[in-house]
């Protein structure tokens, strides 16, 4: 009844944050624990050293966001795919991609980005429900690539090498591409005319954005390498973005630092408020013990490891619906973790399927930020917008079935499994 | 009889299968029966709730009642215990059992003061050095990321007085830290190390033992002041049996861990060097500035001194 | 109208605080992270409880940003039917929900002081200045649960003005 309550308030749009908490009180009230315990929680969100990255790494994105890096990756991305068959929708999901993986995956690439990509494709007389459904999916694609903020936090609460998650997540992000460009192919602008790809405009384009594509580059080698650990590497970034941006490009000034760090802190406010409380509901669910009884539970009902991924994929979806993907990463991690070992899963293959599978999260209702964020960014009401990413929808789907049942796409580093 | 029934929520780093989680398990049958089931025990084993200062945290807010520690938690309840993992205090087990047994009384009224009551001691093995590299001479070793348990003020003054800048981590941070080269050497037991699943990451080890890291089954005295006469005296009862299952259980799983990993890992070259005397005069310094801080008993520290030396002149 | 004023200039002078505090902490998180890998790596030296205070400074950035952020109505949040967009809506709902939302932080509020005195009481002396840099978790919730109290008074005051 009350859990009714909450699901109601959440939908008529109180903060997540604030619906979190209630039922972190609630649930602690029903149990007869002192909600202090919520804050002891709240406050691990201090003890762990990968964690420290995601603060830098939102300050690099927005720093990079403001600077321009944006319109300089369209560029660059233009230059080099345009020329392509249906060209200007390979641009669109690259960009979106590699924005998505600096902006933390928290949807801000559609506001970002769909000021920019939305027009062209329109001017190349795209469909419209192909152009709103390209960009509302785009915005969750990229979630592997390096910093996104999604793998370093299941990777912090796993206890996975989060240089090994990001190495994984790279095939699997190229098939992905290369699925949704087929699809433009078939689906998108027949009639779309094709640019001439133009050697000069390239180098111009590379040279102006180069130092921006660098960055995924840059933190991927770093963390492969092992020269320097996650915190280390993103405070390097955000560092580098800001010389880059104040010094290099000068596209920004000190007045806007200010508001660079303005809109980092809020970013990483608002998440990270989630998580906290997610950590004090997840220890009220171990109180209750209710992971080894899932244990149990499952271990009794599922035998083979296909059939535990395929009872996984259904619950994940399910989940991708109700939450959003921080608190639902360090929710679910913990309770699924203990049953993939048991079945012989990798905990980076897992880790790849539980991350694809809240990556779809973004698109299904009722929890799905970026249906709400495109349908705010470009006037057309939710359910417009969800029909219009119907076809992403099901390309997603397919792909996760291959992520899941072929380990291999993530694994081919790690050694098998 | 609801009001008549206790539960005792229970918390340990000690993964399931371990040796302490196999001995705590048949602990929380044992009390089921003997009490008819009006004493039961939900083990939250493998570190589940948080590093062992988190497991205080919890008890003190009384979502947990109890919880094995090792020195760290222990530090936190009564500090001056810890100068039984002194290194190179003692030179056997026979020793550390003689002197223990002298100073036992103090430990229990000083947990029972700090809001605990001690139901079991217990070891975690005997600590060793590992590491991700090998390491040639000493010197090196100011040039490691050593880990240290966060807040843990006793190996704090250890690793000061050699001159080494630790790494300060919680225990649940240290295998990602062994992964990502945030640490690449750790202070460990054989036995804890293969059960934490860091054995796997550090191929060198140094092949002698430092001290015995010690180890302790507390409840609340909250809960232990709950609970009727005859429950009481079960807990205590068992917890006597438990002690010594543990001790042995432990002494002999890390002999046997310290065999396997002698042979899947290098010795840290290093410590083969290492010189005897100046070691001991280290120690002693990091006990007086433990001392001063009144992190350890002046006092305390002497009966021990006087306990060992009558062991060795064999006066005991 | 007096009352009105005092509300929007207590909402923009925290709002000033708080981005300053988050600033200051990401500098410090700059500064102690390019300090600690000079430190180490050239110099074998570290900043005693360097990497706790870094650790720390993500709360630091966190818990004042979290505060913006219902200062600017930036907190994740869902609405299918976009009834944000209807004025009316928004015009009725905005004190109760805002209300509510204090409450619940005034809840979190009070869990926060109680562990931050239990972290007052059991931290060792050498350490108590961790658990002062903790005290960001009692004021930050106090502060989230003020700034709803003022969204209560000023979301249709601003609509209008
Ligand atoms: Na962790
Ligand atoms: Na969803």
């Amino acid at each position: 009844m009350t859990i009714l309550l909450f699901v109601v308030l959440a939908l008529l749009g109180m903060p997540l944050f604030i619906v979190l908490g209630a039922a972190a009180l609630t649930a602690s009230r029903d149990a007869q624990l002192d909600p202090a315990l919520l804050i002891v929680e709240f406050a691990r969100l201090a003890a762990s050293p990968n964690l420290v990255a995601i603060p830098l790494f939102v300050l690099a994105g927005a720093t990079l966001g403001q600077g321009g890096a944006p319109q300089r990756l369209v560029r660059f991305f233009n230059a080099l795919l345009g020329w392509m068959p249906s060209g200007i929708a390979w641009v669109a999901v690259a960009t979106c991609m590699v924005f998505t993986a600096f902006s933390g995956a928290s949807g801000v690439t559609i506001l970002a980005l769909g000021g920019l990509l939305y027009p062209m494709l329109k001017n190349e007389h795209y469909p419209e429900k192909f152009a709103l459904g390209l960009i509302t999916s785009g915005g969750s694609m990229g979630l592997l690539l390096p910093p996104s903020l999604a793998v370093l936090l299941y990777g912090v609460v796993a206890q996975v090498n989060i240089g090994e998650l990001f190495v994984a997540g790279l095939l699997p992000t190229l098939i992905l591409f290369a699925m949704v460009g087929a699809y433009a192919l078939l689906r998108g602008a027949r009639g779309a005319h094709r640019h001439r790809f133009q050697w000069h405009e390239l180098a111009a384009a590379a040279r102006a954005g180069w130092a921006d594509l660098l960055l995924p580059v840059g933190v991927i080698g770093g963390l492969a390498a092992g020269w320097l650990t996650v915190a280390e590497l993103a405070a390097c970034t955000a560092l580098y973005a800001l010389v880059l941006e104040t010094l290099v490009h000068r596209t920004i000034s000190v007045n806007a630092l200010v508001w660079v760090a303005y809109e980092a802190a809020t970013l990483v406010g608002s998440l990270f408020i989630i998580l906290g409380l997610s950590l004090g509901l997840t220890n009220l669910l171990i109180d209750a013990q209710v992971p080894m009884h899932l244990l149990e539970w499952v271990q009794a009902q599922v035998t083979s490891p296909l059939e535990f991924l395929m009872w996984m994929n259904l619950a994940l979806l399910a989940v991708g619906c109700m939450m959003d993907i921080f608190s639902a990463i360090v929710i679910v991690t913990p309770l699924l973790l203990p049953l993939a070992l048991h079945f012989g899963i990798h905990p980076v293959h897992l880790g790849i399927v539980i991350l694809a599978n809240l990556e779809i999260g973004y698109l299904t209702p009722p929890v799905g930020i970026n249906l709400y964020l495109a349908s705010q960014r470009f006037k057309q009401p939710v359910l417009a917008v969800f029909r219009a990413t119907l076809p992403f929808l099901g390309i997603l789907l397919v792909w996760l079935l291959l992520l899941t049942y072929i380990p291999a796409l993530s694994l081919w580093r790690s050694g098998g499994g | 009889h609801a009001a008549d029934a206790y539960v005792l929520k229970f918390a340990t780093l000690a993964p399931q299968g371990s040796t302490w989680m196999k001995a705590f398990d048949a602990w929380g049958k044992e009390l089921a029966t003997r009490s008819q089931g009006r004493l039961t025990v939900k083990f939250y084993p493998g570190g589940i709730s948080g590093d062992e200062p988190d497991m205080l945290r919890k008890i003190r807010f009384n979502q947990l009642q109890g919880a094995a520690l090792s020195g760290h938690g222990i530090g936190e309840i009564f500090p001056p215990a810890r100068i039984l993992e002194t290194p190179f205090l003692f030179r056997d087990h026979a020793e550390i059992d003689a002197v223990r047994a002298k100073i036992q009384p103090v430990i229990d009224s000083g947990f029972r003061n700090n809001q605990y009551e001690l139901l079991a001691w217990m070891e975690v093995g005997n600590i060793h050095f590992f590491s991700t590299k090998p390491l040639g001479d000493m010197k090196e070793l100011a040039r490691r990321r050593i880990w240290q348990w966060q807040g843990d003020r006793f190996i704090e003054a250890f690793l000061n007085a050699n001159g080494w800048s630790p790494v300060a981590l919680p225990i649940t941070e240290v295998y990602t830290g062994l992964s990502t080269g945030l640490v690449d050497t750790v202070v460990s037991t054989p036995l804890a190390s293969i059960a934490l699943q860091w054995a796997g990451k550090t191929p060198y080890m140094s092949s002698q033992p430092m001290a015995t890291g010690i180890g302790a089954v507390v409840v609340s005295n909250r809960f232990y002041a709950g609970l009727p006469a005859d429950l009481q005296a079960l807990l205590k009862n068992t917890g006597a049996s438990l002690s010594q299952k543990l001790i042995a259980d432990t002494r002999r799983d890390d002999l046997k861990s310290l065999g396997v990993l002698a042979k899947s890992t290098q010795p840290m070259a290093g410590f083969h060097m290492i010189d005897l005397a100046e070691q001991t005069a280290l120690s002693r310094k990091a006990v007086s500035t433990l001392e001063a801080k009144g992190y350890l008993l002046a006092e305390l520290d002497r009966r021990v001194e006087t306990a060992l030396t009558q062991h060795r002149s064999g006066k005991n | 109208m007096g009352v009105l004023r005092a509300c929007r200039w207590l909402e923009k002078a925290l709002t000033r605080v708080e981005l300053g505090a988050a600033l200051l902490a990401f500098a410090a998180m700059l500064a102690l992270s390019v300090a600690d890998i000079i430190g180490r790596n050239l110099f074998h030296v570290t900043l005693p409880g360097g990497d706790l205070i870094l650790r720390q400074m993500v709360l630091w950035v966190a818990l004042p940003g979290a505060a913006l952020a219902v200062a600017a109505q930036r907190h994740l949040h869902l609405d299918p039917a976009n009834l944000a967009a209807r004025p009316r809506w928004r015009k009725w709902t905005a004190p109760p929900f805002n209300l509510a939302a204090a409450f619940v932080c005034v809840l979190l509020t009070h869990a926060a002081w109680a562990y931050w005195q239990g972290e007052l009481q059991y931290q060792a002396a050498e350490a108590i200045w961790l658990t002062w840099l903790g005290l960001i978790l009692p004021v930050a919730f106090g502060l989230l649960a003020l700034h709803f109290l003022l969204r209560a008074v000023l979301a249709n005051q601003v609509e209008a003005a």
